[in-house]
């Protein structure tokens, strides 16, 4: 003691700390920390929260990151497969260098062991009939299911599935996927009811018994050409060959495919596996970048060695009882800008091609039209509003049927409409749907209607609004395939799954935009000393001493910081 | 949660968004409590308290502005003889008070080798008298002495302390939080003179937004304008970090102080950047050759 009293005369001593100056009076301003929409998310039609779930993988809490996917997809296995990933073409990390594999890093997740779902506590459950199991029918049931209601699916086939079961072949969707990743659903228990056939009439006396009626039974037909010598034999349809056709003849030589979807890459890699020493081509109206199909497939087609030859469409086939050749003639395919619908403008030349097969795959239609007459429109398509449901009271509909693009993640969505507005019609809740909006697109968050949802999901986070410095460029993961030659030997899956130090180094890309990733750059550029990471690993801010300067808002990677007024008022600066 | 490791302390009387206050808040974070800090006239002597106040929770001293080296190796010296070896002798100085008025004395302490942390917390300007231009401030910036822009260029003080051949010498900017933090440990593992050059970007001085400190930090480095390298014994050069090698033009023109510039001068800026830079290359391969 005496001897501070000594250096306490010799100098004078600083003992009193700064915190006694309330130095928050200086600004008005501090930091508010609110987590805001990614573009990923945004665009995908199940509204996944992808950088959240990739944050929980940075983790290294698998768990949790596949709860976060199955609160808003019920397949995960599925769609981290076959999705049409618009995920990807809206990451805002293609502006850096190229864009995350959501898609590969969900099929991670989905591999990964844990099947179970919490089921919300429901007093008045309702009963509700789902017709169609494909990917509309099952997310339907997925959803009310875990909302508490009785589900019972009806499904036409000897088995569920739908177009998952026949019309992705077992290369790009192998079977086992598709029963692990139901079982998540089937483990909720609904009833099934299979080798069941829709009618006009049973849906009504389904009205009878059930509460609501989903309808969901997909394209029951494949479009026709409608050109001289169809009929012929050696002519056959997309869909209806990848279900039915298990060989080919010894004879064929030279198969043609005609279209440019999806299912005329899945048929010509049919035909190439069936028949390893037969040539296989697909002609294409459109341009090779505007093919309607997945770039994936359409590279992999082309791997495989199939010919791709774009800019034709089918004038008439040639043969006698069998094709063979089909006459085509070169046709320009233009987007009507007011429309939005596809011309097909025929050129001045005509190509002759020989082929002793063809498998038209120009799209599917609703079957039978009449039989559904009371609900569907003249073309066979059911009309729904923003909320799914038909013209009749109490009838659903979603899937292909209702007329939109042809994708599982968009009928998987139009089935978590109908089931979220099943239940709100159930629970007279008039909640208007934008709140349950993510984004501008229109698709319901499931995470939102049940509350979970912590997110601000009007603000959609764009490339700009991120402080992108910190971030190397770091070249994409791509996930290993099988080689060529290897595929063409039997029907198993070409794609691995990531290693676990692929998952790894491919979600430590993630911008994590609109999302907080604990990275502190915030807590250590605070000058001020104003802000304190809390046991949870989030922040929290002392207003007493922030002077509003904005460092840890500027400076943020995610854009997760926002500055706003003080809860004291104004202050003048 | 972090609270135990906080040595800077609320309430301090830097500016808003205060580059410097951001680094003496690392540099003591990363040395932690078993530490005696001096400080100088400066930018640091009003962050760290006007009597009574203090901001720091280790002991400080403040000195004069000539001699940050030599007090910190008197009260290095005089804690070897009360035998506390376990305490860091940490000089926190400006640009003025290293490149300028403090290098003489700076210069023989590190020929002696005494045992402390130096700290040079760079704004490129004498920035608490008013914005006067100092041997750091970079050609072409404006300061109230320089309005048509500086002629000279900025002074390679680092080039300077390893001709001393001190054990530990880096740069660091607040931008890479970490890095600066690392780079603090690091110092402490070694025994005599460690100098850690500091870029602390100083709204006031470098006219513009408070907000854009960490930014313009990060911004310095990804442009090569401030690379991040360390040196050992004044003999191994290390590149500790890479930079993006971004146009100087983005580091520029959110600088108020650069705004006069032409374009044939940004372009100027540009090569002598990229030839300092391959000079730092070149003496960080000759190390790899031998």
């Amino acid at each position: 003691m005496k001897k501070h009293g000594l250096f306490d005369e010799i100098m004078p001593v600083s003992k009193t700390p700064t915190s006694a100056h309330k130095t928050g009076l200086w600004g008005n301003l501090k930091p508010l920390y609110k987590e805001a929409t990614s573009p990923c998310r945004e665009s995908c039609p199940l509204n996944t929260d992808i950088p959240l779930f990739i944050f929980h993988m940075k983790e290294k809490d698998l768990k949790r990151a596949k709860e976060e996917i199955l609160l808003e997809n019920p397949f995960p296995g599925i769609s981290g497969r076959v999705c049409h990933h618009p995920c990807e073409d809206a990451c805002n990390r293609r502006e850096l260098d190229s864009s995350v594999s959501v898609r590969a890093l969900e099929r991670f997740l989905g591999d990964y062991p844990f099947y179970e779902v919490p089921v919300s506590e429901n007093r008045s459950p309702k009963k509700v009939a789902i017709v169609g199991s494909g990917p509309a029918g099952l997310s339907c049931a997925y959803f009310l299911l875990r909302l508490g209601h009785k589900v019972t699916i009806f499904e036409k086939e000897s088995d569920v599935g739908g177009l998952l079961l026949f019309g992705i072949p077992p290369y790009r969707l192998p079977k086992n996927v598709l029963r692990r990743d139901l079982h998540v659903l089937l483990a909720l228990k609904p009833q099934i009811r299979l080798n069941f056939e829709l009618t006009g009439d049973n849906i009504f006396s389904l009205l009878g018994s059930f509460d609501y009626v989903f309808l969901a039974p997909g394209m029951g037909e494949s479009k026709r050409l409608q050109v001289a010598g169809e009929n012929k034999k050696g002519v056959y349809y997309g869909v209806q060959f990848l279900k039915e056709v298990k060989s080919i003849e010894d004879e064929i030589r030279r198969a043609i495919v005609i279209g440019g979807g999806d299912v005329a890459m899945d048929v010509a890699r049919t035909i190439r596996r069936l028949k390893p020493d037969a040539k296989v081509s697909i002609f294409a109206p459109e341009k090779v970048e505007d093919l309607p199909a997945l770039r994936e497939n359409v590279a992999e087609a082309l791997e495989e060695g199939i010919d791709l030859i774009c800019g034709y469409l089918p004038l008439y086939f040639e043969g006698k009882k069998r094709i063979e050749a089909v006459i085509f003639q070169r046709t320009e395919v233009k987007k009507d800008e007011k429309t939005g619908k596809f011309l097909f403008i025929p050129l001045n030349e005509k190509r002759e091609e020989a082929a002793d097969m063809a498998v038209v795959c120009i799209g599917q239609k609703p079957l039978e039209a009449s039989k559904l007459r009371e609900i569907a429109e003249e073309e066979g398509y059911i009309l729904v509003d923003h909320r799914g449901r038909t013209k009749i009271e109490r009838i659903y509909a979603g899937g292909d049927i209702i007329g939109q693009k042809a994708t599982v993640s968009l009928a998987s969505s139009s089935g978590k409409r109908a089931a979220i507005c099943i239940d709100m019609d159930a629970k007279r809740l008039d909640l208007p749907l934008d709140e349950l909006y993510v984004g501008s697109k229109g698709f319901l968050s499931f995470k939102k209607y049940l509350k979970l949802e912590k997110k601000e999901t009007r603000k959609v986070v764009g490339f700009s609004d991120l402080n992108t410095l910190p971030h190397e460029k770091i070249p994409r993961v791509d996930a290993k395939k099988e080689e060529p030659l290897e595929r063409l030997k039997d029907f198993r899956e070409i794609g691995y799954t990531y290693t676990k130090e692929e998952a790894e180094k491919e979600s430590d890309r993630c911008l994590s935009c609109g999302q907080c990733m604990r990275c502190n750059l915030c807590f250590y550029l605070c000058p001020d000393v104003s802000i304190r990471r809390k046991a949870d690993g989030l922040y929290e801010v002392d207003e007493d001493y922030c002077k509003s300067c904005g460092v840890c808002a500027k400076t943020c990677p995610s854009n997760v910081i926002e500055m706003v007024e003080k809860d004291g008022g104004a202050f003048i600066r | 949660m972090d609270t135990q490791d906080e040595i800077l302390r609320k309430g301090h009387y830097a500016c808003p968004g205060c580059g410097l206050a951001i680094a003496m808040r690392l540099v003591l974070r990363a040395v932690g409590r078993k530490a005696i800090a001096v400080i100088v006239p400066s930018c640091e002597a009003v962050i760290s308290g006007t009597y009574p106040f203090s901001a720091l929770e280790v002991p400080a001293f403040h000195s004069a502005f000539a001699i940050a080296a030599p007090t910190a190796a008197g009260i290095s010296r005089a804690l070897k003889i009360r035998k506390e070896t376990d305490v860091t002798v940490l000089a926190f100085a400006g640009d003025g008070g290293t490149y300028d008025i403090g290098l003489q004395s700076l210069s023989g302490a590190a020929e002696r080798n005494e045992d402390f942390i130096y700290v040079c917390l760079d704004n490129e300007a004498y920035m608490n008298t008013g914005i006067q231009a100092s041997s750091s401030t970079p050609p072409l910036s404006w300061t109230v002495t320089t309005p048509k822009g500086k002629v000279e260029k900025k002074k390679r003080l680092m080039e300077i302390i390893v001709a001393h051949s001190v054990p530990y010498a880096a740069t660091a900017t607040i931008g890479y939080p970490q890095d600066l933090m690392e780079k603090v440990k690091r110092a402490k593992e070694f025994q005599g003179t460690k100098f850690i050059h500091v870029l602390t970007p100083c709204p006031t001085g470098w006219k513009m937004k408070e907000e854009l400190t960490g930014v313009i930090a990060m911004l310095a480095f990804e442009t090569k304008v401030f690379p991040l390298y360390e040196v050992i014994n004044g003999e191994i050069y290390r590149i500790t970090k890479v930079p993006k090698g971004l146009p100087v033009r983005d580091y520029l023109s959110i600088q108020g102080r650069f705004s006069h510039l032409s374009e044939d001068e940004i372009e100027k800026i540009q090569q002598e950047v990229d030839i300092e830079w391959e000079r730092l290359i070149y003496l960080a391969k000759r190390h790899e050759k031998v």
